[in-house]
């Protein structure tokens, strides 16, 4: 099922399938494992539309409720590289 | 010979930095530079070498909107320099990303695998010896908080160095691969001379970086160009994605699959009081409790010890006064001019000691244990309504010890972000103007009247982000902040960070307060108020509404705020302001004093960040703005 980032809640598993933000955001993201075809783990929301934040591998990120609306996403097994 | 350290945040840079870094020298940055380099100096075994710590970054791939300082000073570095790679060792996958960009260049580098104690808890067993092989740099295992390996890994990055021994070319995924070889053959013999071979440009170019193009156009004949672009199609075409998403998703792979390679993790499956730390403290309700504490505690133990401690130095200081009086002469224009530089130099310290000290101690402390970016990100929404992001959160919250060190930490933000945040930081009252505001409302009329002026003041910030922001539109992508993990956070490293801060704090305040005492002085001396007075009066009096005796103490007020206070008294000759002033005029008084301007060391710090002009125009507002208020206030309740 295909949803945004925004709407995930605290435990989901989920697969990137676009990012729909400018290059510089898109960038900043992939630096912290959060890209096309990559798996992370839904850490949380903070309440009134605040941030989300996720977890890739080692790395923790929060990012902005408004960018978070920008990432579409599907429920998610397997990361890419297996 | 330089080192330059070179890493992802939270690697330990500035940890390895700090530990050997003889000294400190200013930075060489121009005011509005996004961050400041630290330099410093290496000596090892008799040789000595230049150490730059560049701010953390991710990747050197530059994205078009943001030119990132620390990329271009690496970019464009001197050929005797030597790339120092800090890595976090407890997150090699990711790390070694940004490593092989840096093979890319061409340079020589070493790789610092730090943070190792963390990678070897975490059952991250490293074979270093693979590693360098594969390469082609020195590998040196450190933990930058001990000291562990921190001389070897100089002194391999002193032999890389001596060696210049080019690194090895780490091959990108075949397709790619592909493409580099047909760009390289392009561009063939028109690479324009400098540090950028032809792979690097060539890699540069599938990133789409603007580096590239503007460094070729000069040189490559304009008929390349739609060849360059044709191939760079052709690879789009072949894998369905854009190519800056393609080099940075196959340097993903490479590096994953180079961890395979050199790194074994035997996982302890044990969950880390750590990472139960955050089901609390990142919580959405406890979270806040937490964060109101924590910051509620910090205030309190910084005014606490302050409060003890003031005292203590300023009669240090009133007792030097008093035997300078008896050695000099009162009324004599030496004793004037040495008594205005003791009481500038006693105005340093009784700042500095005791409210400043303990405030960036334990700023340090939620910045070594990995608290502060996750209070940035609890406030996101917060500074969202004004505009700004969790990231703006820090040198707010900075404001409320002292407004210069708070300008200074705007610094790691960009833009408008930077300019409204700055702006808004030197409308947060600082602890001298807690004493002015605390000294007349809260005194004269009643502690909640006191505290009323901070909620107002928070409604004035709020309503001067929201003006700037209309004024400035949002040009950056919503937040995106990592998360690091929790630390411990290190004596050693709490002490530096304090003490640099505090260094930097010196060099901008102290001797503006010297000369402003001095200044302060010699209006005395020649017996110069009651004419400045006369001045103003049309301005004070007719105009804010005060008596004629206060205009002097704004004069003062620029200099330091607290000695508003303090000459407000001498300028009414009582202590008994309410018998001279209306409460509305109390209020007034104490609404402008507070805000009308901030003080010269903060126009100093600001000039320093957001540029004289910035500057110019924020003071010239404020000053506008606040009179207007404090008319009215004057007018209404007066």
């Amino acid at each position: 099922m295909t949803r945004r980032l925004s709407e995930c809640q605290r435990g989901d598993r989920v697969r990137i399938l676009r990012v729909e933000s400018g290059r510089g955001a898109r960038l900043h993201l992939t630096n912290l494992g959060v890209a096309e075809g990559r798996v992370v783990d839904v850490l949380g929301g903070t309440p009134f539309g605040g941030p989300v934040i996720v977890r890739n591998g080692d790395t923790e990120a929060a990012i902005g409720f408004g960018l978070a609306e920008r990432i579409l996403v599907e429920d998610g097994a397997e990361d890419a590289e297996g | 010979m330089e080192f330059v350290l070179v890493g992802q945040p939270y690697g330990g840079r500035s940890t390895i930095f700090n530990e050997v870094a003889g000294y400190r020298a200013g930075s060489k940055n121009q005011p509005g530079a996004v961050e400041d380099h630290a330099h410093g100096e290496v000596e090892l075994d008799g040789e000595r070498a230049g150490l730059v710590d560049l701010p953390g970054i991710y990747s050197l791939q530059l994205s078009d909107d943001a030119a990132d300082p620390a990329v271009e000073h690496l970019l464009e570095a001197p050929p005797d320099t030597v790339i120092v790679n800090v890595v976090d060792a407890s997150v090699l996958s990711r790390s070694l990303e940004l490593t092989l960009q840096i093979a890319e260049l061409g340079r020589p580098y070493v790789v610092a695998l730090n943070m190792m104690d963390e990678a070897r808890r975490k059952g991250v067993r490293i074979h270093v010896a693979r590693l360098s092989e594969i390469l082609g740099v020195p590998v040196v295992e450190t933990v930058a908080r001990s000291g562990e390996g921190i001389r070897d890994l100089f002194r391999a990055a002193l032999r890389a160095g001596h060696e210049a021994r080019s690194p090895a070319v780490v091959p990108a995924p075949p397709r790619l691969e592909e493409a580099i070889g047909d760009l390289v053959r392009l561009l063939a013999d028109h690479v324009p001379p400098g540090r950028f071979g032809p792979r690097l440009l060539a890699i540069k170019l599938i990133e789409r970086d603007p580096t590239a193009r503007r460094l070729l156009d000069p040189h490559l004949p304009k008929d390349v160009w739609p060849a360059i672009e044709a191939r760079l199609a052709e690879l789009e075409a072949t894998t369905g994605q854009a190519t800056d998403d393609l080099m940075s998703a196959a340097r993903h792979t490479v590096a994953y699959k180079l961890f395979e390679k050199v790194a074994v993790v035997r996982s302890t499956g044990r969950r880390d009081l750590r990472d139960r730390l955050d089901d609390v403290f990142m919580h959405p309700v406890l979270g806040y409790v937490v964060l109101i504490a924590v910051l509620a505690a910090s205030f309190a133990l910084v005014f606490r010890v302050g409060n003890a401690v003031e005292p203590v130095f300023l009669d240090q200081f009133d007792r030097l006064a008093a035997q300078l009086a008896a050695r000099l002469g009162e009324g004599t224009l030496a004793y004037a001019v040495v008594h205005g530089i003791v009481a500038g130099l006693g105005g340093g310290v009784g700042i500095v000691v005791p409210y400043l000290l303990p405030f960036f101690v334990v700023l340090a402390v939620l910045e070594d244990s990995g608290y502060l970016p996750r209070i940035a990100c609890l406030l996101d929404n917060l500074m969202h309504r004004i505009g700004l992001h969790g990231t703006s959160v820090l040198p707010l919250v900075m404001g409320y010890g002292c407004s210069v060190p708070g300008i200074l930490a705007t610094r790691v933000l960009k833009g408008r972000d930077r300019l409204i945040t700055a702006a808004l930081t030197t409308l947060i009252p600082c602890s001298a103007r807690m004493t002015l505001i605390f000294g007349l409302v809260g005194f004269y009329i009643s502690l909640e009247a006191a505290l009323l002026i901070y909620v107002v003041d928070l409604l004035i910030i709020g309503l001067a982000g929201k003006v700037m922001s209309t004024f400035l539109p949002d040009d950056s992508p919503a937040l995106i902040l990592e998360i690091p993990r929790y630390h411990l956070p290190g004596p050693v490293v709490v002490a530096k960070k304090t003490w640099f801060r505090l260094e930097e704090f010196i060099v901008i305040v102290w001797p503006l307060l010297v000369v402003g005492s001095v200044v302060l002085e010699l209006i005395d001396f020649y017996d110069l108020s009651a004419s400045i007075n006369g001045c103003l009066a049309p301005y004070t009096v007719q105009f804010l509404g005060f008596p004629a005796a206060v205009g002097i103490t704004f004069l003062f007020g620029i200099l330091r705020k607290e000695l508003a206070l303090v000459l407000l008294f001498a300028a009414l000759g009582t202590t008994d302001i309410d018998l001279v002033m209306t409460r509305g005029q109390i209020v007034a008084y104490t609404f402008f004093a507070t805000f009308y301007l901030p003080c010269l060391a903060t126009f100093a710090a600001l000039a320093k960040v957001v540029g004289v002009r910035n500057t110019a125009v924020l003071g010239v507002v404020t000053l506008t703005v606040i009179s207007l208020l404090t008319a009215g206030i004057s007018h209404v309740f007066g």
